[in-house]
């Protein structure tokens, strides 16, 4: 079976998601965006956050980074709790977050140089990581020169230079063409399958069903309005993986008759 | 106005990014080599007028032939897409070398003795061919692959195309 | 609906306890310094005048740089005070320059002992005013408007305090501060009469400028001197503009979020500026300011994001008490010294300020629709091509800092000379403080209406009357509730010199809200009376923001944004 229900993971835990629940309040209602979310992240795993839109997986998402609190329930993080923006993790956005009047050198920089991190040490890393996501020769270009899956590897540079444990990323491909996310997601891949990335773990999020399966370990399914996890899914089938083959559109199938 | 001997053979015009024209390579790699293109435009969810470009680009490349309404991945192709990063980028440099806009900027910088050209110039030599759109889209391609295959270099300020130094040539 | 009520509520508390604590600091306080002669009035010192009315210009420039980046950036970013700041500001933009005479003059004049140092402060604080709160505005839109995604990004790299107001906030203001620092320094010049002869009462006080000359040469009829002083500011906004305005605004384009790759060319001056900035002297000097900066930025604040209400240490408890419990006392005591000298003064005076307003609205509608007819038709010409935009708008600029008394001749001899009513030139008058500011908006919303949308009309036929109604109209309809709003402000503003009119030592007068505050001031120097008819003016024209204006707005927001 390449679908497994349960988790039988044995490795240390890096994130903790228990009973996480947040609620806005626009005008005099309660809006239920997440509710009762829990789940844990191991070493080594890649993972990610299958779900409609509006079904609050970005913002669960920046809960875990830190850039927001859930109104009840916590998140550990390697045992202790998240307070305020998590220096171990990093995140890639879906429209790049790019800051227009600094080169793509620059952007790199911007969270080094925050970090207090020297500048020789600083020049290692962006050159170390432009040349790994394809950039070197457009250190200094603008971002309004770059196509959409470069501006893209910009922020998939930029992220991981800080040497995150948790890489999180927030539909990262999906304001790219087709080609491009192809290309982008397979170079992902290798450089996670070939440990080449600092990170131990990744949590991405997604609303295309093929994309989680082709890409991660585990497969974590959520509803909307409001928002919960219905399925955790381990994916088995093994790497390279081909959304082509007939192996892998069955699993696709499966998993959609599971969701309904 | 168009010439006999123009820039651009009279086809679309092959205005791809690099990684678009990798997508393809990798998407045809799993569907076994070969595919039929409106099937391939259908299954991507991609406009044909979008991908028409990226075959363009692909065939001027070498590494995939666009026959009979099929597309399938040449030899040289399946070079290029087992390489590492930097094998990818020298059989990139090989091949963009020989596309004739690309010659006509190197050439152009050869004749310049190494030294930076301004963009304009570029567009001047393109738009004997091209319309004034086309030549910018075009120079706009010339500039991402030459990048890519640190080929050339682009700097914004000043708006000039220019040599890259070399850093650590490979051992090549 | 409830915090609808709570917003209104604020802002009219606000108004009351800004009114009460300033008649507090200024009653009795009022000593007359002496009389300080005249300025000659020779064609020899208009190169000197200029420098000093240009050195006060930028000096009220730089402090109200100063002052919309600080202001701006604590309100954006505390949600709490943001409301009563933008309420306050809101104020402070309806109250005409005249109406910070007094605190000036009392603050800084009296500071001095009446010594010249003390009157080129208040001078310059008095175009800060006319200045300031057009670019603060700016500032805060701008903080406002920066993509969340990008936002989030900087805060994720721990990117706080300074490092970020650097790094993030400064840059991405440019673009909006530059194009409002030209509309600024338009009313800047414009208002530089009011400000370069300062005079409350028995004080008169006339600083050396270019502003007092202009005023000086009208009065003693001397119109060739007039015009002289004249063709000098328009000289200096021509220069300025091409040597400073032009290429700031093309790079203040890199600072866009909007990735519109934009085609147009960098003007000359643009690249004579990239030279500079390339010699070595401007290295040395840029190294300089990083260094000196650096200790600054290096203050590390471990990157969080607290969510929890700051904890303040007991001494700043303390001076948080202290300076609430005087401004409570001033307050207090202001009210009630506000009543008793309310009761001073003459009824029927107060009995006049009502319709005062009446009559000053009046003529602002009438003006603004004269404004409506032609701005709209001249913004869609010039809009139409890049070089036409480039080629008018320091034509416009300059129009529009031609103080109202260059026109005050013509205005006598002709408008009132020949029908005999002032009114007709009170509402010309008024145009000249408020249509550019329509116009600029306009043409800002005409250059917005995306190609497709033109193209699909010429394509499906759509033109003349029927263009206009249907597609070109709503189009513009934000900028033109914008452009509308500034523009009563400026005519508000534009009513102390519009209906009161001094040509050759005589007074033509239109009976409004300008004319009794000129009154008060120039004629009474009466503080009370003062207050009250800047009271009138600011409730009338927050109430007619908030009740006509910001509904148009809102119903512009819905209806006609296009979606990008």
């Amino acid at each position: 079976m390449s679908l497994q229900q349960e988790n039988t993971n044995l490795k240390p835990k890096v994130l903790e998601v228990k009973n996480v629940f947040r609620t806005y309040h626009h005008e005099d209602t309660n809006i239920v965006v997440l509710e009762d979310v829990s789940f844990d992240i191991y070493e080594d795993e890649f993972v990610c956050l299958v779900g409609p839109s509006g079904c609050g997986k970005s913002t669960l998402l920046r809960i875990i980074v830190g850039l927001d609190r859930p109104t009840r329930g916590e998140v550990l993080y390697r045992g202790k709790k998240v307070e305020g923006v998590n220096p171990k993790t990093a995140l890639v956005f879906q429209n790049f977050a790019l800051i227009p009047w600094l080169t793509v050198w620059q952007n790199v920089e911007l969270g080094l140089e925050a970090r207090g991190i020297d500048k020789k040490e600083r020049e290692r890393r962006i050159r170390y990581w432009l040349e790994k996501v394809g950039l070197d020769g457009h250190e200094n270009a603008y971002p309004r020169e770059l196509s959409g899956g470069m501006k893209q590897r910009v922020g998939f540079a930029r992220a991981l230079a800080l040497e995150p444990e948790l890489l999180c990323m927030d539909e990262p491909f999906s304001s790219l063409d087709p080609l491009t996310s192809q290309n982008l997601r397979e170079e992902l891949l290798r450089l996670w399958t070939g440990k080449e990335l600092p990170t131990v773990s990744i949590l991405m999020v997604t609303h295309s069903i093929e994309e989680a399966i082709f890409m991660s370990d585990r497969v974590l399914i959520m509803s909307t309005h409001p928002g919960k996890i219905i399925r955790d899914l381990r994916v088995e089938l093994p790497r390279p993986r081909n959304m082509r083959d007939e192996e892998f559109q069955k699993i696709v199938d499966e998993v959609y008759t599971l969701i309904v | 106005m168009r010439k006999e001997e123009s820039v651009m053979d009279g086809e679309p015009l092959p205005s791809a990014e690099v990684e678009q024209i990798i997508g393809l390579l990798e998407i045809l790699d799993d569907l076994g080599g070969k595919e039929d293109i409106p099937k391939l435009a259908r299954s991507l969810q991609f406009e044909l007028d979008d991908l028409l470009p990226v075959i363009r680009a692909a065939e001027l490349l070498g590494f995939v032939v666009a026959e009979g309404g099929d597309i399938e991945i040449t030899d040289w192709g399946y070079q290029f897409l087992r390489g590492n990063v930097q094998e990818r980028k020298e059989i990139f440099a090989r091949a963009a070398m020989d596309v004739p806009w690309m010659k006509k900027i190197l050439d152009m910088l050869k004749e310049n003795e190494g030294e930076p050209i301004p963009k304009e110039d570029v567009l001047e030599a393109f738009q004997e061919d091209l319309s004034e759109e086309e030549a910018e889209l075009l120079l706009h391609t010339a500039i991402g692959w030459g990048r890519y295959a640190e080929l050339i270099g682009y700097d914004q300020d000043e708006e000039q195309i220019f040599l890259p130094e070399e850093e650590d040539s490979p051992s090549e | 609906m409830r915090r609808n009520i709570w917003e209104t509520a604020t802002r009219i508390i606000v108004f009351f306890i800004v009114m009460a604590l300033a008649y507090f600091l200024y009653k009795e306080r009022l000593h007359f310094p002496p009389i300080a002669p005249h300025i000659p009035t020779e064609y020899r010192k208009i190169p000197i005048y200029t420098l000093w009315s240009l050195m006060r210009m930028t000096a009220a420039y730089i402090l109200s740089l100063l002052f919309s980046y600080t202001y701006a950036y604590l309100a954006a970013t505390h949600p709490r005070r943001e409301g009563i700041m933008l309420a306050i500001l809101d104020i402070l933009q309806s109250v005409p320059v005249l109406g910070f005479f007094p605190a000036v003059v009392l603050l800084f004049v009296n500071l001095f002992k009446g010594a010249r140092i003390g009157v080129e402060i208040a001078s310059i604080i008095l175009i800060f005013t006319s200045q300031a709160w057009n670019i603060t505005f700016s500032v805060y839109e701008s903080i406002k408007t920066i993509p969340e995604e990008v936002k989030e990004a900087v805060d994720l790299m721990g990117l706080t305090g300074l490092r970020k107001f650097f790094s993030l906030i400064v840059p991405s203001s440019i673009p909006r501060v530059v194009y409002n620092s030209m509309l600024s320094w338009a009313g800047g010049w414009y208002f530089l009469i009011a400000c370069e002869i300062i005079a409350i009462g028995p004080m008169n006080f006339h600083l050396p400028g270019l502003g007092s000359l202009m005023q000086e040469a009208v009065d003693k009829g001397r119109i060739d001197l007039a015009l002289a002083s004249m063709l000098a500011l328009i000289s200096v906004i021509f220069i300025m503009y091409f040597l400073i305005w032009q290429p700031l605004s093309y790079w203040a384009e890199k600072f866009r979020y909007e990735m519109v790759s934009s085609t147009s060319e960098p003007p000359l001056t643009y690249h004579l500026w990239l030279r500079i900035a390339r010699t070595k002297f401007f290295s040395l000097l840029s190294s300089f300011f990083h260094r000196l900066i650096q200790p600054l930025l290096s203050i590390r604040i471990k990157p969080k994001v607290s969510f929890s209400p700051p904890t303040l240490s007991f001494i700043q408890l303390s001076l948080v008490t202290i300076l609430l419990f005087l401004s409570a006392f001033g307050t207090v005591i202001g009210f009630i010294s506000l009543y008793s000298s309310l009761l001073q003064i003459h009824f029927s005076f107060v009995v006049k300020i009502p319709l005062a307003v009446l009559a000053s609205a009046g003529r602002i509608a009438a003006a603004y629709i004269i404004s409506l007819l032609w701005t709209l038709p001249t913004a869609v010409f010039i809009a139409s091509s890049e070089k036409r935009e480039s080629f008018f708008l320091p034509i416009i600029q300059a129009c529009a800092s031609i103080p109202a008394i260059a026109f005050f001749p013509f205005m006598v001899r002709y408008i009132v000379g020949i029908t005999g009513n002032v009114n007709i030139a009170a509402i010309l008058l008024i145009l000249t403080g408020s249509q550019w500011y329509l116009l600029f908006n306009l043409i800002g919303g005409v250059k917005a209406i995306p190609t497709e949308i033109k193209q699909a009309a010429q394509v499906l036929g759509i033109k003349g009357w029927r263009y206009w109604r249907k597609i070109l109209i709503p189009a513009v309809f934000p900028s033109l509730i914008t452009g509308s709003i500034t523009a009563w402000g400026g005519a508000w503003n534009a009513l102390i010199v519009a209906e009161w009119i001094t040509y050759k030592k005589k007074l033509y007068t239109a009976f409004g809200i300008g004319y009794l505050l000129d009154y008060a001031t120039y004629k009474l120097g009466n503080v009370a009376f003062i207050l009250l008819c800047l009271a009138s003016m600011s409730l009338t024209i927050i109430l007619i923001n908030k009740y006509f204006w910001r509904r148009m707005y809102e119903l512009a927001a819905r209806k006609y944004k296009f979606e990008a």
